[in-house]
């Protein structure tokens, strides 16, 4: 036993003096070039084409190993990328893209229509959000190495926002059918995963693609990307120079880095957050039939309250649904709606529900409790009350679909008008539960989709002030991100995206 | 002895099978929807229902699980449902980490506590009451509390520590020893609380009895009295508290991992439980009690060896 402790007593004693001499904790590396870590708040689900979510947190994950036919510039809107240009045609029915020359995946394969063609196809089949923003793409053909045609189902202008984004990304043609692919990218990007160095679902290391095209976007020689879920962690990483950003939408974190003295850059992230009013024929609450109804909700909002206590200041508010510095967004729309809970009470009166009416409602408690609350008051203000029904987050989505709900608290995050639309507005979108058919909403959708040029604008604003005039639904805020970096390093965020691209991420000049 | 081993390993087998078969029902019970999460809010119905498929949802319950058990007979434990990476890869890089943590935290606790527990147990007086004080503060000061400050000062303030991440002993043991520090010794708070309380306790029983006096009047010194004698009686009881805290401190890892960013099983059993990535729990509720069993065993292993009696048993 005396030995046993002994042995025990030195092992601790080495451990301990080797903890005071070490100094690998505090390598920072903001301002050098050497290297960059990034925090996420998730860790990659997979690097297979297609498999991967629309846009959002894993985002760095991929663009390290993936180059996008288009990409996203800092206006929002989409750039050239692998492809250099792009044109609609066939009256919105086909789109034809030119290909970047001379690019070749890190196994050697070449970067031309084929790999396109074969990416777009797998991307399509996967049926993830990838794919589904691929839904109007019938075929794709290849007119020679560098030009592909996109045949289209039907006009959609949100296909190019779609292809600078996950839809949008090219692995190896040879590594594309391997089930490898999901944890061993095979790309054409400005890094290559390091397996080695790697932890799987914790710790992503890459290194330099020698070989990269535009190696000046990307000045870090090797970039390590941790997945870190704790706030205090990430806050802790931040301040001791262990991580250099990381991109959120919590406002407890925000607040947390200003505290910090941490630069904070807040920038729109692509989300339209507030009250969804699915029921808008009356099938489950029939109250809702009433456009009255549904507007008195609108008047009950008190969108600035909600924002500062619930969101922590974290958005812009706004009642109408394209963002600021989208096609469609129309600046009077923002007060269309002004807090006014006595009009609210009127217009229930006027439709007969003067004493209100009772719904049920998933129970969202457990991840959005302070949403809820501000939900159940505000229903409660005009006298609607609310039994809620426990319902797991992964029900969450399902149910919505299934037209569980008469109207929920919800963020639905996209990229472009026309997928605001597809998803939410026409007669076959996902989040119509009900199937709401509206023939004036329909040809003002129509005519969005066949109008080209400025005109695009224009007609998008119609569409926009009819649901907002029809109280289709009740926003209360475009959310923001936040990109938190640490001193040395500078960040240009994209509107509209939730995460920064990692082209964005720079040593401070 | 041997018979003893045997039936240990037959009943901690038995035990890890009802365990994972407990889990595996209880997951299939949630009723939860894997596929919309994978796939994400735009998904339609079709595709949802697809996915289900892909992953087996579409079976019956029973013979999901027959799948499941068959695998892990042979050794293959499924593929995570959200990381599409293979559990044994995700739980065999997790495992260091915890282990590394734990390990670290028990031995420090076994070799505070050793020392608290005998000097306030012998020397009594202000130094006992001081020590019983510490150890409330060490029970009532919840191990995340601890590792927040630790962390504030030690990485974020001095920066002589990492606040975060973790470096495997293989690829730079000084960097090893770096990143578990912090977070071993905020583990080890709580324990050495409750071990060193236990030891004073056997300590102050052992030297009151007859056999340390008789050794006293034969004119041993006292160093060998404590030592050879009234430790060695004293310690099987401060070895089961310390086999338990074992266990205990694989589920304070849970919180500590999470404050220094460590992704440990600990982090693996969350993320996969509020995803709802019944392989990945499977795969760390097999992983969790097989430790469980194997910490167990060694435990009884060192009480035999301390006390002869309890092999005889």
């Amino acid at each position: 036993m005396r030995r046993l402790i002994g042995a025990a007593v030195v092992a601790a004693l080495v451990a301990g003096t080797a903890a005071c001499g070490g100094s690998s904790g505090g390598a920072a590396s903001g301002g050098s070039t050497d290297s960059f870590t990034l925090a996420a708040i998730t860790p990659p689900s997979s690097f297979a084409i297609g498999a991967m979510a629309s846009s959002g947190p894993e985002d760095p994950y991929y663009q390290a190993v993936y180059d996008r036919l288009l990409s996203v510039g800092t206006d929002g809107q989409p750039q050239a990328d692998l492809a250099t240009e792009w044109a609609v045609g066939d009256n919105g029915m086909s789109l034809d893209l030119t290909l970047r020359e001379g690019v070749t995946f890190t196994d050697g394969a070449a970067f031309d229509a084929a790999a396109v063609k074969a990416n777009l196809e797998k991307a399509k089949a996967a049926k993830g959000e990838a794919g589904s923003a691929l839904g109007a793409v019938q075929s794709v053909k290849v007119v020679d190495p560098t030009h592909v045609s996109l045949k289209l189902n039907r006009p959609d202008p949100g296909l190019t926002a779609a292809l600078a984004r996950s839809s949008g990304y090219m692995a190896s043609p040879q590594a594309l059918d391997s089930a490898d692919l999901a944890t061993q990218p095979v790309g054409s990007g400005p890094y290559v995963l390091d397996s080695k160095q790697s932890t799987a679902g914790s710790v992503y290391v890459y290194t330099r693609n020698e070989d990269y095209w535009d190696k000046e976007a990307f000045p870090y020689d090797t970039l390590t990307i941790r997945f870190l879920e704790d706030m205090s962690a990430t806050v802790n990483g931040l301040r001791s120079g262990q991580i250099d950003a990381t991109a959120t939408q919590t406002s407890d974190l925000v607040a947390a880095a200003e505290q910090a003295d941490l630069n904070v850059e807040t920038f729109f992230g692509g989300g339209l957050d507030g009250m969804y009013l699915w029921d808008r024929d009356g099938k489950l609450a029939p109250a809702l039939k009433d456009v009255r109804v549904r507007q008195a909700i609108n008047y009950a909002t008190n969108r600035d309250a909600i924002l500062e206590s619930v969101k922590g200041g974290l958005g812009t508010v706004t009642s109408q649904v394209f963002p600021e510095g989208s096609l469609g967004y129309d600046e009077a729309l923002d007060d269309a709606y002004p807090y006014d809970l006595d009009k609210a009470k009127q217009l229930m009166a006027e439709a007969g529900y003067a004493d209100g009416f009772s719904i049920t409602l998933p129970d969202f408690s457990p991840v959005y409790p302070d949403e809820q609350a501000a939900m159940t008051e505000l229903l409660k203000s005009i006298n609607i009350t609310v039994e809620y029904k426990p319902t797991t987050g992964d029900q969450v989505v399902g149910s919505i679909m299934g037209g569980q709900w008469p109207l929920n608290y919800f963020t639905l995050t996209t990229s472009s008008p026309y997928e605001l639309i597809g998803l939410t507005m026409t007669d076959q979108s996902p989040f119509n539960p009900f199937k709401n058919s509206d023939p004036e909403l329909a040809k003002l959708i129509d005519a969005a989709y066949a109008a080209t040029g400025d005109a695009q604008d224009d007609a998008l604003q119609e569409v926009n002030k009819y649901v907002v005039d029809q109280a289709w639904f009740a926003p209360w805020d475009a959310v923001e991100s936040a990109a938190i970096t640490a001193d040395g390093i500078d960040v240009t965020p994209v509107p509209g995206v939730s995460v920064p691209p990692l082209s964005a991420y720079q040593p401070a000049s | 002895m041997f018979t003893f081993l045997l039936r240990r390993i037959a009943s901690g087998v038995a035990l890890v099978f009802v365990t994972a078969t407990v889990t595996f029902f209880l997951t299939a019970m949630t009723g939860s929807d894997p596929a919309r999460r994978i796939l994400g809010p735009t998904a339609t119905l079709d595709e949802v229902a697809a996915k289900q498929a892909e992953l087996g949802l579409d079976q019956s319950v029973l013979q999901r699980y027959l799948d499941w058990l068959g695998g892990v007979l042979h050794g293959d434990l499924s593929t995570s449902w959200f990381t599409n990476e293979p559990v044994t890869t995700l739980v065999w890089a997790a495992l260091p980490i915890t282990l590394s943590l734990v390990v670290s935290a028990i031995v420090l606790t076994a070799v505070i506590s050793v020392v608290l527990g005998v000097v306030s147990a012998v020397r009594g007086g202000w130094l006992d009451n001081a020590v019983q004080v510490l150890s409330i503060v060490g029970f009532a000061i919840p191990s995340f509390l601890v590792g927040l400050l630790l962390s504030v000062v030690f990485a974020v303030q001095l920066g002589i520590l990492p606040a975060i991440g973790y470096t495997p002993f293989s690829v730079d043991p000084v960097g090893w020893l770096t990143s578990i520090t912090l977070p071993a010794v905020a583990l080890t708070v709580g324990a050495v609380a409750t071990v060193s309380t236990q030891t004073r306790g056997s300590m102050i029983e052992v030297l009151g009895q007859d056999y340390v006096r008789t050794l006293r009047s034969r004119g041993l010194p006292t160093r060998s009295i404590l030592l050879k004698h009234a430790l060695r009686n004293a310690a099987p009881a401060s070895l089961t508290v310390l086999s338990l805290q074992f266990i205990a401190l694989i589920s304070g890892a849970v919180v500590i991992e999470k404050v220094f960013g460590l992704n440990g099983i600990g982090q693996l059993a969350t993320s996969a439980a509020s995803q709802g990535d019944v392989p990945l729990i499977l795969g760390v509720v097999l992983l969790v009690v097989t430790l469980v069993v194997l910490v167990n065993l060694l435990a009884d292993l060192l009480l035999g060896w301390l006390n002869p009696k309890v092999r005889i048993a």
